[in-house]
């Protein structure tokens, strides 16, 4: 177990490595330019060429490139070119509100997705299945800001039951442990930021939740009228075991395996989305601050962000996979 | 035979999916025959003779939906007798492991990969005898010890992968036998194992049959199979049964030519190298309804025009019309039943452990009839 967590650590260095390459290359495409972003309009052509050289960025890219990796090998993203603070420091403001963001999502996906999904296989044909079939498809088609837009136009402006900006009403105190404002709210004991929090996470939560919601419906459907048509369930039920115990212990077990590896999976997706939906609904997240650097050509911010989202993808399908290995006895053996 | 009611009478069964007129599958077509206690009954026929459907339509697992079961299967059970067939799933659910248990074919996929062995043996101890913990613990390590696994309290935790196959059959097979069941329904329980594991677990099937007084329904196409272990026989095609016999007299006198096909189609040991197998002609799908005719006729070496004349009865070997009783069938008649107007007779199959090709059987009989 420790040589598998081990070796797949390893992958991550070529992985980021090929990632920064292509950032790299990507972001040196892009036109514009920090120069654009921060200086003035009426600033001079000689103004704007004097930044980009104060920036390095008139370097050759495989200068600018060799830079970086020094600069990474201590520890040292760089520093935004607009907050002027360091990109780790930035990073580490921002991921709380972006965790809990993601968790809430992929709450409402796991939890309403799955049963959703046992429902639909095993009333086949039914309204409830044609329905979550439906939905689920119409949930991976949306687009989730077109998605997080809606939500917000009727649920914040026409109805206005729902906060539609921000993680916390304005002039809301609160203890801050560790950024995570449900967590601390519980652990302190001030429930009522707590319920703040959460109504302010219903919207961009539901939002972000849509495609690993409609992924889990459809994954969790398939692998259960998979596995009940399998011969150790028709065995559960030879043995006269109570509908519950086949249900859980002998189909739902099994069914899960996918369904675990495709939650890893959705994690990627959920980073893409955090980034719409929290420019959306003002979160201060790393996504919707993600989307301000690509406004602003705020290129260490991008590169930074970028190289660490990766790294808690890696991150999170390790602990998936070890999750699995841990479900899955098969997997253990090998 | 006869002398006590049987412990499970089954009555002309028939399983029907589908069921918009032509749609429909008449998979088993009024099936009947007992089981008794302490006997193994063999239902025997090629894949796609409704075998499999006849156990799982008494063991109440076929699909709730697109089914039709008719007839009647009258099993004893405490405190009376139930019909299988009518009974609620819930009741069903209570009889399933308790009085009646299944062995299923690929023991492999018939355990749950990623339970312990252990957790689905207690299971059904704990579902049917109410036993828990380490009580349920010890039961099932003696039921594995039983069915002859080795260091069992060790293969309790262990997972189906970590089995051999012949080790996951027994493993079922002590599930199967753990409450006792007075019925056992075990389908083609050794397909998927090797010729040396096949007769350690039919030896096992037979010893739990002569200790436990259980009543054995075995399902199977080998007929090596159906002679070291079946007392009675029947042979299915189609959806019916074609012909039924005790053992001894269906080996020394088959008189269906399906039954004389099958016997044929054995591979021997002593035939002389290179000589091709001697199968049966054509394929399950080659049947016509039984409602036309005989449905093996298109695959018979001796259909005439009679066999499609509507369908043929199940009657007592000599008995029927027009055919001169061997001198070996009159003595075995009552038990000896047949479904075929034009059948091979006794004399011609007299020496059945050396049985010429079907088709020179065939050939034999026309220039005679």
């Amino acid at each position: 177990m420790l040589r598998f967590i081990v070796r797949r650590l390893l992958q991550l260095i070529p992985t980021l490595g090929g990632l920064s390459i292509l950032l790299f290359v990507w972001l040196q495409r892009l036109p514009g330019g920090p120069e654009y972003a921060l200086l003035p309009d009426d600033a001079t052509a000689e103004q704007r060429a004097e930044l980009r050289r104060s920036l390095g960025l008139d370097e050759p890219v495989m200068v600018q490139y060799l830079a970086f990796l020094r600069r990474i090998a201590q520890g040292d993203l760089g520093t935004s070119l607009t907050t002027g603070r360091a990109v780790t420091e930035e990073f580490l403001t921002r991921f709380p509100a972006t965790v809990e963001l993601s968790v809430t999502a992929m709450l409402i996906a796991v939890t309403a997705g799955i049963p959703l999904g046992y429902l639909a296989a095993r009333r086949r044909g039914s309204v409830l299945d044609v329905a979550a079939v439906g939905g689920s498809l119409l949930g991976i088609c949306t687009p989730v800001f077109f998605l997080a837009f809606i939500l917000k136009v009727v649920f914040a402006e026409k109805l206005g039951i729902l906060p539609s900006a921000f993680r916390l009403s304005p002039g809301t105190n609160r203890t801050d442990l560790s950024g995570l404002v449900v967590l601390d709210g519980l652990r302190t004991g001030e429930f009522d930021v707590v319920w703040n929090a959460l109504l302010h996470l219903a919207l961009p939560g539901v939002a972000l939740a849509s495609i690993p919601l409609a992924v889990i419906v459809r994954m969790t459907r398939a692998s259960v009228l998979e596995v009940v048509g399998e011969d150790y369930v028709r065995t559960a039920n030879a043995k006269g075991l109570h509908r519950n115990t086949v249900r859980t212990r002998h189909v739902m077990r099994n069914a899960l395996l996918p369904v675990v590896t495709s939650v890893g999976l959705l994690t990627g997706a959920l980073f893409s989305g955090a980034v719409l939906t929290e420019s959306v609904f003002a979160f201060p997240g790393i996504g919707s601050f993600i989307y301000e650097a690509t406004q602003t050509r705020d290129y260490p911010v991008l590169t930074g962000f970028i190289l660490l989202i990766a790294t808690m993808y890696v991150f999170i399908n390790l602990l998936v996979d070890i999750s699995y290995s841990l479900l899955d006895p098969r997997v253990r053996a090998q | 035979m006869s002398s006590s009611t049987p412990l499970l009478a089954v009555d002309e069964l028939s399983v029907v999916f589908g069921g918009h007129g032509s749609d429909e599958v008449r998979a088993v077509d009024g099936v009947s025959f007992t089981l008794e206690e302490g006997r193994v009954t063999g239902l025997v026929g090629e894949s796609g003779c409704g075998k499999s459907v006849t156990s799982l339509a008494l063991m109440g697992l076929l699909p709730d939906r697109g089914v039709r079961v008719g007839g009647s299967a009258v099993m004893q059970v405490p405190g009376g007798t139930a019909d299988l067939l009518k009974l609620s799933q819930r009741r069903m659910r209570d009889l399933r492991g308790s009085q009646m248990a299944m062995i299923f074919q690929d023991p492999l996929s018939s355990l749950n990969p990623v339970v312990p062995i252990g957790r689905q043996v207690t299971e059904i101890l704990r579902r049917h005898r109410g036993m828990r913990g380490s009580a349920a613990a010890k039961e099932a390590a003696e039921l594995l010890d039983r069915v002859g696994i080795p260091d069992p309290e060790r293969r309790l935790r262990e997972y189906p992968h970590q089995l051999s196959g012949g080790m996951r059959q027994r493993a079922l097979i002590a599930m199967a036998v753990a409450c006792r069941p007075r019925v056992m329904i075990a389908d083609e329980p050794t397909t998927a194992l090797d010729v040396t594991i096949q007769a350690q677990i039919l030896e096992l099937l037979k010893n739990l049959v002569t200790e436990e007084g259980t009543a054995l329904l075995m399902i199977t196409h080998d007929l090596g199979v159906v002679a070291g272990l079946c007392d009675d026989i029947n042979v299915l095609y189609a959806g019916r049964a074609v012909e039924k016999a005790p053992r001894a007299p269906l080996f020394a006198q088959p008189t269906h030519p399906y039954t004389v096909g099958l016997l044929g189609s054995i591979p021997r040991l002593d035939a002389p190298r290179g000589e091709p197998l001697t199968p049966i002609r054509g394929s399950i799908n080659d049947n016509i309804a039984w409602t036309r005719g005989c449905a093996f006729a298109p695959r018979c070496d001796h259909y005439t025009m009679e066999c499609l004349q509507g369908p043929p009865d199940l009657v007592a070997v000599g008995a029927a019309a027009g055919v001169e009783g061997g001198g070996g069938s009159t003595g075995a008649a009552a038990e000896h039943v047949h479904r075929c107007v034009n059948p091979v007779r006794g004399a011609d199959t007299a020496d059945r452990s050396a049985p010429e090709s079907p088709a020179a059987v065939g050939e034999d009989e026309e220039a005679q009839g």
